[in-house]
Order: structure tokens, then sequence, then C-alpha cells
């Protein structure tokens, strides 16, 4: 080849060269750009728990320790309030159009005034308008039984265009609930239409049917219809196995909880099968980090019930969403497999929500990335600006007004005068020997001692079970169903106590019972008080144990010598000779009509001794059986609350304790 | 008073000995080095193993009462203050135990009041009082005794500092 030719050559070649280069370069470019964006497809999922009833702010008056550049120990902020929550929840759904709000439980249940009078309608409402799609239960969620929680759910129908409608029934009435328009059914036209997202419950077996009381597993499609790829997501719930050990045991009558790792297993085998592209497990049960700032991501020195859950699990899994432990985390531990799954939870009482952000890949439609974060409810509340950095939410107006008019509502039925008293009455004794560390005159409850309130509670209910055909002779409540003092609404005394005060005191909502029980039987349920794990129960000065309230007539001796913490069983505390019913000694082998919370016939809070009761019969709810004793205490003749020494306490030398005086006499 | 007696049994002991004061001289400075030698060395060593009985003892706290930590810190509080209230400290190690369980007891309130536990912030400042003297009297540092516990030692002792500032100024 010559010079002229290679040049030639060099001259036609090498532009055909660059030109073909430029092009497979910009083919390049454009296959990638092609490639770069439909690739990956990301859904969001939008998750709380534990919301409990907490609407307003000062519901828990909660403040958090947030991440601030330049300050390693975190800025202090105010945070909760479920209409600053509407607020973040829309910022999270607005960054991505496929999103979906989740719940991991106890949405309902231990909730405080404003929810708890009107049956946790006004959160089930106020949740329905910020979107909840779909939620495990939780154990409070179990509080007042399977048919309550029913009817929290209501009926979902789907019509044949595919539009949902949601209807449910008012709370039953029962001469104080269940009044349409004040305490329930406090929507538009005094109706309720339940929740409108799904409740999930995998490992919760109705034992009369064989069958799960709530769907185990759920399924949502995202993007529209003509997508060339739709991620889909199959959700898991359910609650922790034990649940029945920590609700009131009438509440889970009937169902049976399984182990939590083989019902997701399970589920999430199903519904691979079926072909979602990701397995999301919504779980009630959780554990706790070592970290000192909310949102940390590292997961330090993870600790929790839920590890050997996870531990279980199968590689179907994706994502877990966890609750309970009412703490946030976000964190990477091991399934069965050793690969490990993003594991969330987002706080509790509206303080936090958690956003988890899943790709897929469209090539093979699984999940190729888990990104999760926690972010503060950071409400405005607070008097003093934040420092540069930190800004707080301002609450979702439709949200607030709901908020403003359920508590309107609440405090118009609170705010009722229901009697008369004549000085505070009081849920402990008076603080001798009580010192600042265990708040013994805080209000906190001293669980060792007889109380006012305590004597007080156990009348009103014997007198809810008297002028019946087999009336009640004796009532027993549990210290821990007394929870605060009963005060005026104004502040003087003799003065008003109004319906709100009076709720403040029993605010379960539990349901009376009367039972037979001997002579016998009564003085083991009395042994039980000191027996072990309840020797080890609420601390106070000078006092162990769970004392039991005792309702007028009914009276016994304690002998302080004997020791505390017996086997179950096996205690001597109880002076059998000393058991009096209206000034007569009882007989251990005669039969007695005994009136209790139902929480107590099925041996809540160590008390086992009181299912051996027979013949129940059902009465309506404590809170009722106040408000009707205290009819009779009117402004002319105000109740007046003493600790009735119906229960007394022998010293080291055999010798009654002084009234009030428990905690500086005898033994513990 | 002690000084001059050991001085005249250092002399009883070489009057035994038949030392000449040279020799008895000589003896205790080998004798100091040799038992301070050993008791640095032994000193070095036992505070890394006691720091590491802290360590477990925190562990063992976490799994008796951090289910306590629910509602809100008082039950919590009040397990791991029942738990402290049985453990001696009479030797070195009962005292890094008790150590080890405070500070979890600690951490673990500052942990829950990230998040606005009820009482948790209270609950910590208790533990805080209780720690913060005998991890003086010890002479651990902040960063050794952080380190027991995996976390962020920064963040941590820094929200420590803060709380410690709050308890003087008796905010609860």
């Amino acid at each position: 080849m010559n010079k002229l030719n290679k040049l030639m050559l060099q001259r036609r070649v090498l532009p055909l060269l660059l030109a073909c280069t430029s092009l497979f370069i910009a083919g390049c470019g454009s296959d990638t750009t092609k490639s770069a964006s439909p690739v990956n497809t990301t859904a969001r999922l939008i998750a709380f728990n534990d919301v409990h009833g907490n609407l307003a702010p000062t519901d828990s008056n909660s403040t958090a320790i947030v991440p601030l550049a330049g300050v390693p120990a975190g800025q202090t902020v105010n945070v909760g309030g479920i209409a600053y929550m509407a607020t973040l929840v829309n910022q999270l759904k607005a960054a991505n159009s496929n999103n979906i709000v989740v719940g991991a439980g106890d949405l309902i249940g231990a909730s405080p005034y404003t929810s708890n009078i009107a049956h946790d309608e006004p959160t089930v409402d106020i949740l329905n308008q910020i979107g909840l799609e779909v939620s495990s239960v939780g154990n409070h969620e179990f509080d007042k039984g399977l048919i309550e929680l029913e009817r929290i759910q209501g009926t979902h129908t789907v019509s044949s265009n595919g539009a949902v409608s949601y209807s449910s029934a008012c709370y039953p009435s029962d001469g104080s609930f269940g009044v349409k328009g004040v305490d329930t059914c406090l929507q538009t036209g005094q109706t309720f239409s339940g929740a409108h997202w799904t409740y999930l419950a995998a490992n919760v077996v109705n034992t009369s049917t064989g069958k799960t009381i709530f769907p185990a597993t759920y399924v949502k499609s995202f993007g529209q219809s003509g997508d060339a790829f739709r991620p889909t997501i199959g959700f898991v719930g359910l609650t922790f196995k034990n649940t029945p050990t920590a609700v009131n045991p009438s509440g889970v009558a009937g169902l049976t909880f399984s182990d939590e790792a083989a019902a997701i297993n399970l589920a999430a085998k199903q519904l691979k099968s079926q072909g979602v592209n990701a397995v999301t497990v919504l779980i009630h049960q959780g554990g706790a980090t070592t970290a000192t700032v909310y949102g940390d991501t590292t997961c330090p020195g993870f600790s929790g019930d839920i590890i050997p859950i996870i531990s279980q699990l199968s590689d179907d899994v994706d994502l877990v969403i966890s609750g309970h432990t009412h703490t946030d985390y976000v964190c990477q531990l091991p399934m069965a497999s050793g690969k490990k799954v993003t594991v969330t939870q987002s706080g509790f009482y509206t303080t936090g929500v958690t956003a988890v952000d899943l790709t897929f890949d469209q090539t093979t439609g699984k999940v190729s990335a888990v990104n999760a974060f926690n972010t503060p409810v950071i409400n405005d509340t607070n008097t003093t600006p934040y420092p540069s950095g930190i800004t707080a939410l301002k609450p979702t107006a439709s949200i607030a007004a709901a908020v403003s008019s359920y508590a309107s509502l609440s405090a118009t039925a609170g705010n009722s005068i229901v009697g008369y008293v004549t000085a505070k009455v009081q849920i402990q004794a008076p603080p001798a020997g009580c010192d600042v560390s265990h708040t013994c005159d805080s209000g906190k409850r001293n669980k060792t001692v007889e109380t006012a309130m305590g004597d007080l509670s156990a009348d009103s209910q014997l007198a809810a079970f008297s002028g019946v055909a087999n009336p009640g002779q004796i009532a027993f409540i549990q210290a821990g169903g007394v929870r605060t003092n009963l005060v005026t609404s104004t502040a003087n005394y003799p003065g008003p106590i109004t319906y709100a005060g009076l709720f403040s005191t029993n605010p379960f909502h539990n349901t009376l019972v009367a039972i037979d029980l001997t002579g016998a039987q009564i003085k083991t349920v009395l042994e039980q008080q000191w027996e072990a794990p309840n020797n080890t129960s609420y601390y106070a000065p000078g006092g162990v144990g769970e004392i039991l309230s005792v309702s007028n007539g009914f009276s016994y001796t304690w002998d302080s010598r004997q020791p505390a913490g017996a086997p179950r069983g096996t205690g001597n505390r109880v002076v059998a000779s000393s058991m009096q019913l209206n000034g007569v000694p009882m007989s251990l082998t005669s039969t007695y009509r005994v009136v209790v919370p139902t929480f107590l016939q099925n041996g809540g809070d160590n008390f086992p001794g009181f299912t051996a009761g027979t013949n129940p019969v059902q009465g309506g709810y404590d809170i009722a059986a106040l408000v009707n004793y205290f009819k009779s205490y009117g402004q002319t003749n105000p109740y007046a609350p003493v600790i009735a020494n119906r229960i007394t306490k022998l010293d080291q030398n055999g010798n009654p304790c002084a009234t009030g005086a428990w905690g500086t006499c005898g033994n513990p | 008073m002690r000084k001059s007696m050991m001085i005249k049994s250092v002399v009883r002991f070489g009057q035994w000995m038949h030392l000449s004061w040279y020799e008895l001289v000589t003896t205790m400075i080998a004798i100091s080095v040799i038992i301070c030698g050993n008791v640095h060395a032994s000193e070095v060593k036992t505070q890394q193993q006691l720091i590491a009985i802290s360590a477990k003892a925190s562990l063992a706290g976490r799994e008796a009462c951090q289910r306590e930590m629910h509602e809100d810190a008082e039950e919590f509080q009040q397990c791991a203050s029942q738990l402290l209230a049985k453990l001696p400290q009479k030797t070195l190690e009962q005292k890094y135990t008790y150590l080890g369980k405070a500070y979890y007891a600690w951490l673990s309130s500052t942990s829950a009041a990230k998040g606005g536990l009820p009482n948790a912030q209270k609950s910590a400042l208790y533990f805080l009082a209780i720690f913060r003297p005998l991890q003086k009297k010890l002479g651990v540092s902040d960063l050794a005794l952080c380190k027991t516990i995996e976390g962020d030692c920064e963040s941590r002792n820094a929200r420590m500092l803060v709380m410690e500032g709050e308890g003087k100024k008796g905010v609860q």
C-alpha cells in the first residue's frame, strides 16, 4: 500500500470509524437512558404503630430527642398529635404516588379520655381520614373482646363497580354507655362506619370455627393499569402469641394465638406462590436499641422478643414492620438462612412515622433495595423556636377540626355532674414512709395498702349486684383497676364530681360478674395478694403485694409476721378465723356470692383463685356501677371518703397496725 | 504513727536476717519494685476484666427488666431499682457489677426518652444519680463505660453530660 492509498484509507476509514463510534456511544447512551428509569420501580410504605387513641398533643405531652448537626446530644422537641402526624403522612405520600399507609397494631385501646369514652370511635374515624389501609391487630385490640373488635372493624362491601362501602353498629346500649351522639355513633346521622382499613390476624384463630378471626393476608398492587410493571406487595399481619397474658382474659376467650414465625412463613409462602413481588410482615411485637437519638438507623444493641421470631423466618419475607415496644428503630436482622431483613418501628402515640421505599427490579420482579427511615412528628406547640435545621409540622386542618370536635363532645359528656364528695377520695394511704423516688404522693397508686378509693370502688360494685335474685355479698377489685384519686371539678370540698373525673379512676371498661366461691376459696385468693409473684409487684416503702380492695361488710386480718413471697398455694398470712361477713365469722366450707371484674374472674393480675368461681352472672361496667352508686350522694349529702379499715394488718408483736400506717408498721 | 511502726518492723526484719543497713535498704527497694510492678500489671488487667464484668452485668439487667419499659418508664424504674437493691457492693467485682446494671438502667431510660416515653427522662435522671458517683469513684472513664454497651458513644456521652446538668438544676 503506497502512502497515497494509505492516506486515502485513513481519510475514508477514520471518519467512518469516528462516525460509527459516535453512533455506538450515542446508542449506548440512549440505551442506558432507556433502561435506567423503567428497570426499577419503587413503592413507599408509610407505617405507624401503637397509636393507642392518642389524638391531641396533650394526650401524651411527649418530647423526643432528635438529631441536630453539630450537637451530638441532639435537640429536645415536642412531638405527637394525630393532626400533625396526618401532615407528615401526606408529605411522605407526596414523594411517591405508589404508596400505602399501614399499621402494626394497638391503634386503639388504653386510650386517653377523648377516644376512650367514645369506645375509640374518634380514633377509628381519624385514621380512616388519614388513609390507613391495612394493619395487624395488637394485644390492645382485644381489650374489650372479639365482638367489640368486630364492631370496630365493621363490614366492607365491594359493589360491582369496585367501590367499597363501610358500615358498622353503634356501641351496644347498657344504660350508661351506648347513647347515640353522646358516646357512640358520633358521625353524621349518628352512625359509625367502622374501620376502613383491614385488620389482619394470621395467628389468631377462633377455636369454635378453626379459622382466623380476620384475614391473614392483604395484597396491594401499585401503579396504573397499562403500566409495563405493577409491583404487588403481600402483607401478613399478626400479634405476639403471648397476647392472652397481656390483656383481660375475657377479651381473648375462645381464641388461640399461635406461633408467630410459623404463621408468617406459611402466609408468606402462599403469597409468593400467588405471585406477589414482595412480602411485608406487620407484627405487633418488637425490641429496643440503645440509641439515644430518634431516627437512628444503625440499630445499636438491639434486643427484644422479636429477635427469635425473625431468626426463624424464611427468605420469602422482604420487610418487617413491627410495634408493641413503644420505641423507634431501623434494623437489619438475620432470618433463618442468615439473610438479613429490614425491621422497623416508628415509635408510639403518634410521635413518629416510618417510611420504607421498596425498589423492584422490573426484570426479575424482585425487591432490589429496601430503604427505611423514621421521621419524628414534631409539632408546633413549643413556645421557643427550634434551632435552624429543625422544622415543626403544621397540623392538617381537617384532622385538627375533627380532634377538636371529638374533644368537645367528650367534654360535654364528661362534664356532667354525677355526684358530690366531702373530700378527695385517694388511691393511697397517707404517705407515711413515702419518698420522692417512689412517687407515693404524686398521684401514683400504692398497691400495697387498703385505700379509700379502693373501698369506694368495691362498694359500688357490690351495690351493682344488690336487689337481684342472687345478690352479691362481697366485692373485690384489683389494685391496678383503681387508677387515680377522685377529685372535684372545682377543686373545692365539698364539691361536685364529674363523669370524666369518675371515669379516670376506673378507666378500663371492666365488666362485672357475680360468682360463687367458698370461704376456703376466698382465703386462697386473699393469700395470692402476697404469694409469688405478687409479692414483687408494685413496690412502696414498707409494703409489698397486690392488695384487693374489699366491699363494706367483709373484713379480715393478715399477719405480717408470716413471710411474703410464698409459692402459690402455700401462703399463710391471712388469719382464717378473722374473716367476717357483716360481723359474722365466715365458714371455709360455705359458699358466698362474690362480685369481681371479669378481669379477676379470669385470673388476671396473678389471682388464679378466682377462676374457681362458679355460677357466673354477668353485670354491667364498673364505671356504670360507680355512676349509679353516686346517684344517692347529692349536694346535700355528699359522699365522705374514709379508709374503712376493713383489712387489718398485724405488726411483729401481733398487734393491729393503725389505719393508714401500714408502711411503718410490721413487716412489708 | 503507722509510718514509725512500719520502720520499726523493717529494722527488726533486718536484725532478724542479720542484714547490714546497705543490704536492708537494697532488699527493701527490690521488694518494693517487685510488688509495685506486679500491682501495676494486675491493676491494668483487672480494670479491663472488671469493665467486662460491668458489660456482662448490663446485659443481664436488660434481660431482667427491659420488658417493663412499655406504658411508661415507672415499672422499669421499679424493676431496675429493685434489681440494684439486691446487689451487694462489698468487693470490687460486685461494685463493677452494680455499675454495669445501673449504667444499663440509665441507658435504657435515656433511649426510651429519645422517643418520649412518659417518665423515661425522670427514670434516666434517677439512675444517673446512682451510677455516676460510683463510676467516678471507680475511676472508669466515660468512654470505657460507654463501650460496655453497643452504641454511638459521642452522642450518648453528650446526652449524659446534658442530663447531668439538668439533674444539677433539679429538672425532672
